[in-house]
């Protein structure tokens, strides 16, 4: 009877597919418990199923203790449960203060109310030092202000178990601890936190207990504290799993991409985005570009890959020795350049063409596809199969399959595969990882280091300070557009890094590539 | 659900094809009336509703069937397509409004040659002009538009309109003769009664089309706005958008005069129409197929004010302010005894208004009324 | 040159290669395909609509009194008008071209991502060209026609290019700048039919006399005797043909879908958006000035009467290319269907019918179309996810023993 929610014998199955196979959760009062998972685990169904977005086949759910049936979000919300999904549900054009009261509104004479609630909200703000403008527009804020507005809609909604649906996938590492603090508040007050996650720090750093789900199956649940990491990755993957790349020392050579004096400026030209960025990639090395997010990468890499012009004077990027500054993205490819874009749905991958199509998305126009402007499909469909095997892309109907329809770590195997077996010496990944499991991280680090070994210049941008420290063979620092310093993985270490990236130390010589020698 | 969706595909498709073989089972002896709509629906307060009227009297009077048929388009393949659809479908008066039914009804009439053709406002001839023909089954009906124009215009000089305007459709023929009577018609009274009246050349157009539009509205708005006080609009639908004009018009009171039936219902400001009596010429053909047994086939009708086939509205419709019925009726006699003879062509027209008109000096309106080509 | 008959041939064999392949099961999945099982479930929602309005309307259109008798020689003539006769089929096939490939316009616009609105101003420009080209032009018979038709088609591309070059420069909202362009190709046409060197104030019309420049028939009348048919249909079908291969088979096909589908991830593979856009709108402009072309050029042709009204023909290519589901081939059937619903509707006035009953069924077509393709859309990716997660499930279980993976499994 301790226990505050108890999810029993919990199956549910989409057609041939059993998402979740005969699980147990019980959380207590003022517990944090973690559910770990790779994607696809069934972390999500299991969530949605205790939110009443899913109805499962079979199984009890009990809170305090008394079985409950929950057919709706609104089921769920009577039972002061509370869910922050992975991808925030806020209506960009409303204040916080709108959001947060929508679907609860306060009448008064058949007028909105916002006064009431404000109080209340704004007790609760100062209450957990949930800093946020209630005033602001959503679109007008931060991420993480974000996140602090789907908390306040779950306290403001006297919720007692609050669901957390990746949390930390979106926040800074400040943001990260602010809102660990955050969470360990409410534990302390009686509140059940369940947290979904596929990072074993996080659960390390906050959790109490920790269910482990493997492709539907409840693989155990285990008491963090007496748990270590390793242990954690191989009840999640179900083996042993290598967090350190094994790479070799890097033996740069030439320059093959080089960046001058490069600066941009947002569209109205009243910010400076990047602010005279110089630095070198060579031959046979990995150089990641370490950051907050927000802090200019994305601009740079727009930039570099064509994406966004060049538009101020004496700004100049070249690959190979040859002046793209101003050249087109065909251009650029044809010069060497291949391209892991950060978004995979909006740049990487045309969805709604099949998977050999996608193979062929910036190469169709090769002899080896096309004679007399008419494609050979004998060839592209024989390029796909030769793809599929050597780089391991799994889907449903192979070569034919919609790249709409495939996981993110395949859709992200799909395009590494494409501008890893196109002619190039030079790949920019822009992270390259982001939103993968485990497995398919490990794949993305082994293939860049391959790569790398091949003798190819590699610019890897990553928000992620461990994947920097395992992968770079040298890392930039950018903080507000500019390069902070140029760090050796050998010789420094995340907090010293984590000091540039939040501006608060410069390196006095700024990012000549020059002095980089190792 | 696929098998459903299946059977309801398999269910539509059947009925489809089995619903080919459709005849139509109307006795031969029996006659029957299809009119075949003009461009514009039934009910366009013009040619098609005029006709159809008389039709409808005729049919019901005799008790007769009658119906009407809407081709999808004014063309001369829609037209034939629709002749051999009513055709087969059993009917042996094909009545159809229009100069546009020209050609189709010259191939027609020699391809059924049992059926009887009305043709109103034109003559059967092949697409090039090179042949006009008229078979035995076929009746042309035309208007002496100009009779029409006429009395338009030489009642509202009478009435004591002294600055008038006119506007027409498209420039085909019919129109024409309207604005060459119109002007006849406003000279002779001006003359007659010794009236002083503005009618420059710049207040005689064609608006190039029979449609309702706002540029229409604001040409007509300019006229009335510089001054001018009755414009008679022998434009079919474009005839509304004067109409749209003069009711806005708040300086004096603007007026219109309607063409082809009675327009007084459209809006206040129509004073009188030039009145094509469709209905009446429709049913006088009728009568004499149908119940005399003859008809006028292999002809052309021209009627006028001798058959009571045209005139201006009276009773409620006759607004005119000091010009009576019974002034009306007189200049209806003379024009029915021949004593005054209506020009129909700018030549005719010059010659008329030197003849009977005082000779006035108008030399511009009156190269005004027909353009040079064609 | 060599380009260009490498291109045709290539062309030839994979017609070839359809027909030579060509086996019944192919083609009964091709019915079965939920998709176009979701159009004939539309188009039978459709009919049943407006037959069930025909129930209430039905009136015997002589005695003026109800009849479900009435109602159902009316259906009958809805379902069954446009093959009554060869001749009456003949017809259908003759209208149903122009109708194609204004669906084609559309269609092929809708696939690269852009909502043709303009079809219309297209189709007006195109076919005043036409009209211009055959009457004031002097040329053998045959190359008159084909002379005629290019013009319609340059015409109408144009028309398509500028809306297409806004929409690539400036990115102005191409829904925008075609309805625009209705309304410039409108007062456009109005002014240049009443030019005296073609305007025959007999017809209040473009001059329709042009013996050498008229769509061929090419014996055609032999096959539908009585029927105004010509080889436009031919016409119509090759093109679909032939646009149907270029967005499957072409590189300039896959690029103009890529555009489609996503315009940043083909920015990002270096495809030139800009290009693609007026390449499109110039093809689907094209296509509909070609429309024109036979609208306007047969023996027995439609009029182009000065009119102030936008031809409401680039409208009904819009539901056409719905009906079809912009498939090019499809569009072949969708177009001859609207044109074999409208000759029944017209047939259906001898029994009293409004013949405006054709909008009640193909609006309610196209909303059943609508909501179906947007049902199946849901469901089938749906499926599809469920199986792509099946699948991936199975492959681990299969890779499972590979030496890759270290160490063994533990037991939860």
């Amino acid at each position: 009877m301790d226990y505050a929610i108890e999810m029993l014998n919990i199956t549910k199955s989409f057609g041939p597919l059993v998402a979740n196979d005969n699980i147990d959760l019980k959380v207590k009062h003022g517990e944090i418990h973690a559910i770990l998972g790779e994607n696809g685990a069934g972390k999500s169904t299991l969530m949605s199923i205790l939110f009443g977005l899913y109805k499962a086949d079979k199984g009890t759910i009990k809170i305090n203790g008394e079985t409950v049936n929950i057919d709706s979000p609104n089921d769920a919300n009577d039972l002061n449960i509370g869910m922050v999904h992975q991808h925030f549900k806020l209506v960009e054009v409303f204040t916080v203060l709108e959001n947060i009261v929508l679907g609860l509104e306060d009448k008064k004479k058949g007028y909105l109310d916002l006064e009431t609630p404000r109080e209340k909200i704004q007790k609760l703000i100062d209450r957990y030092n949930l800093k946020v403008d209630l005033n602001a527009l959503i679109k007008d804020i931060s991420v993480g202000a974000q996140q602090r507005v789907e908390i306040l809609k779950m306290l403001y909604r006297d919720a007692e178990t609050l669901i957390f649906d990746e949390p930390t996938a979106v926040l800074t590492p400040q943001e990260i601890d602010g809102l660990f603090e955050i969470i360990r508040e409410f534990a302390k007050e009686g509140k059940s936190i369940i947290i979904i996650t596929h990072k074993l720090n996080e659960i390390k750093a906050i959790a109490d207990n920790c269910t482990i789900l493997r492709k539907g199956k409840h693989v155990g649940t285990v008491d963090v504290k007496d748990t270590s990491v390793n242990r954690l990755a191989k009840l999640m993957v179900g083996r042993d799993v290598d967090f350190s790349v094994e790479k070799a020392l890097s033996k740069p050579k030439d320059s093959v991409l080089s960046v001058k004096n490069l600066n941009y400026y947002n569209k109205d030209k009243t910010k400076k985005l990047l602010n005279n960025i110089n630095f070198d990639v060579r031959e046979g090395e990995i150089v990641c570009i370490a950051g907050i997010e927000g802090n200019g990468q994305t601009e740079l890499v727009n930039l570099i890959t064509g994406l966004d012009p060049v538009t101020e004077e004496g700004s100049l990027i070249s690959l190979n020795k040859e002046d793209i500054t101003k050249a087109s993205i065909r251009e650029r490819f044809e010069a060497g350049m291949s391209h892991i874009p950060e978004d995979r749905h909006k740049h990487g991958l045309i969805l709604d063409y099949n998977l050999a199509e996608n193979f062929i998305s910036n190469t169709y126009y090769k002899p080896k596809f096309q004679e007399h402007h008419i494609l050979n499909f004998e060839n592209i469909y024989h390029y796909a199969e030769e793809l599929i095997e050597k780089y391991d892309v799994r889907s449903s109907l192979g070569s034919k399959s919609k790249a709409r329809s495939m996981s993110g770590g395949n859709q992200q195997k799909a395009i590494i595969a494409r501008e890893t077996s196109r002619k190039h010496n030079f790949l920019v990944a822009a992270q390259p990882t982001r939103g993968l499991d485990v497995g398919a991280i490990e794949y993305v680090h082994k293939t860049l280091v391959e790569e790398r070994d091949r003798g190819n210049a590699i610019l890897v941008i990553s928000l992620e300070l461990d994947e920097v420290m395992n992968i770079a063979d040298r890392i930039l620092v950018i903080y507000e557009g500019q390069i902070m310093a140029e760090l050796d993985p050998k010789k420094t270490n995340v907090e010293e890094i984590g000091l540039y990236m939040s501006g608060s130390k410069k390196q006095k010589v700024n990012g000549g590539s020059k002095d980089g020698e190792n | 659900m696929k098998k459903v969706l299946g059977i309801f595909v398999l269910a539509f498709m059947v009925f489809g094809f089995a619903a080919c073989n459709g005849d139509s089972g109307a006795e031969e002896k029996d006659w029957n009336i299809v009119m075949i709509t003009d461009v514009g629906t039934i009910t366009d307060k013009s040619f098609n509703q005029g006709t159809w009227e008389g039709v409808q009297q005729f049919a019901e009077d005799n008790d007769i069937p009658a119906m009407y048929f809407r081709p999808n388009d004014g063309t001369q393949a829609e037209y034939e397509a629709a002749i051999d659809l009513v055709v087969e479908n059993g009917a042996n008066v094909v009545v159809t409004p229009g100069f546009l039914f020209e050609t189709a009804i010259y191939n027609k009439q020699f391809e059924y040659p049992d059926v009887r053709f009305i043709l109103i406002d034109g003559e059967p001839h092949t697409p090039d002009y090179s042949t006009y023909e008229t078979a035995d089954n076929t009746t042309n009906i035309l208007f002496q538009e100009e009779q029409a124009g006429f009395l338009a215009g030489y009642a509202a000089v009478a009435d004591g309109f002294t600055k008038l305007g006119f506007m027409g459709g498209m420039e085909v023929p019919a129109v024409q003769r309207f604005g060459i009577g119109y002007v006849a018609g406003a000279f002779y009274a001006a003359n007659e009664l010794d009236f002083s009246i503005t009618f420059p050349a710049n207040r005689y157009t064609y608006l190039g089309d029979f449609d309702a539009s706002p540029a229409h509205i604001t040409a007509a708005t300019g006229w009335y706005s510089s001054g001018t006080q009755i414009i008679f609009a022998a434009a079919g639908g474009a005839g509304q958008s004067v109409m749209a004009a003069a009711e806005a018009e708040t300086g004096f009171d603007a007026k219109v005069i309607g063409v082809d039936v009675d327009q007084a219902a459209d809006s206040e400001t129509v004073i009188s129409s030039a009145m094509k009596r469709l209905a009446v010429a429709v049913q006088q053909e009728l009568t004499a197929i149908i119940i005399d047994g003859e008809g006028n086939g292999g002809t052309t009708l021209v009627k006028g004010a001798d058959e009571d086939a045209i005139g201006l509205p009276l009773g409620d419709s006759f607004k005119w302010d000091t010009f009576t019925e019974a002034e009306y009726e007189t200049v209806y006699a003379l024009i029915e005894d021949g004593s005054i003879v209506v020009p129909a062509t700018e030549d005719e027209l010059e010659t008329f208004l030197e003849a009977h008109a005082g000779n006035p000096d108008v030399a511009d309106l009156v190269e005004a009324t027909m353009s040079e080509a064609e | 040159m060599e380009k260009i008959k490498q291109f045709f041939s290539k062309l030839w064999v994979s017609i070839k290669d359809f027909f030579v392949n060509f086996n019944y099961k192919k083609v009964l999945k091709i019915f079965t395909n939920t998709k176009v099982l979701n159009s004939f479930a539309a188009i039978f929602v459709g009919l049943l609509i407006g037959f069930i309005v025909m129930i209430f309307v039905a009136k015997n259109p002589f005695t003026g009194e109800w009849s479900f008798n009435t109602a159902l020689d009316g259906l009958e003539r809805l379902f069954g008008g446009g093959s009554r006769s060869l001749k009456n089929f003949g017809d259908v096939l003759f209208k149903a071209a122009p109708l194609i490939l204004v669906g084609l316009s559309v269609g092929f616009a809708f696939k690269t991502g852009l909502f043709n609105i303009g079809a219309s101003g297209q189709f007006m420009v195109g076919g005043v060209a036409a009209l211009y080209a055959a009457n004031l032009l002097t040329l053998p018979t045959g190359l008159h026609f084909v002379v005629a038709a290019l013009a319609g088609i340059a015409a109408g591309a144009i028309w398509g290019f500028v809306p297409g070059i806004l929409k690539a420069i400036y990115n102005v909202n191409e829904v925008i700048t075609t309805i625009m362009m209705n309304y410039i190709a409108m007062y456009l046409t109005v002014m240049m039919v009443t030019y005296p060197k073609v305007y025959d104030g007999g017809l209040t019309a473009i001059n329709t006399n042009f013996p050498t420049a008229h769509t061929p028939v090419l014996g055609l009348d032999k096959l539908f005797p009585g029927s105004n048919i010509d080889i436009s249909i031919i016409i119509a079908i090759l093109v679909a043909v032939l646009i149907w291969f270029v967005l499957e088979k072409t590189t300039l096909g896959y690029q103009l879908k890529a555009v489609g589908h996503s315009k940043d991830a083909s920015k990002y593979a270096g495809i030139n958006y800009k290009k693609s856009v007026a390449v499109s709108m110039m093809i689907a402009g094209g296509l509909a000035g070609l429309a024109a072309a036979l609208y306007y050029l047969p023996i027995k042709p439609a009029y182009f009467r000065p009119i102030e009204v936008i031809s409401p023909i680039g409208f009904e290519g819009i539901s056409i290319a719905l009906i079809g589901q912009s498939h090019p081939l499809a569009i072949i059937f969708s177009g001859t269907l609207i044109s074999y619903i409208k000759e029944g509707a017209s047939q259906m006035q001898l029994f009293g019918f409004n013949k405006e009953i054709t909008n009640i069924v193909i609006s309610v077509i196209i909303y059943m179309i609508a909501i179906s393709s947007y049902l199946g859309m849901v469901i089938n990716k749906r499926k599809e996810r469920k199986r792509e997660l099946a699948k991936e499930e199975e492959t681990d279980e299969e890779n499972k023993e590979e030496p890759q993976v270290k160490g063994g499994e533990i037991n939860g």
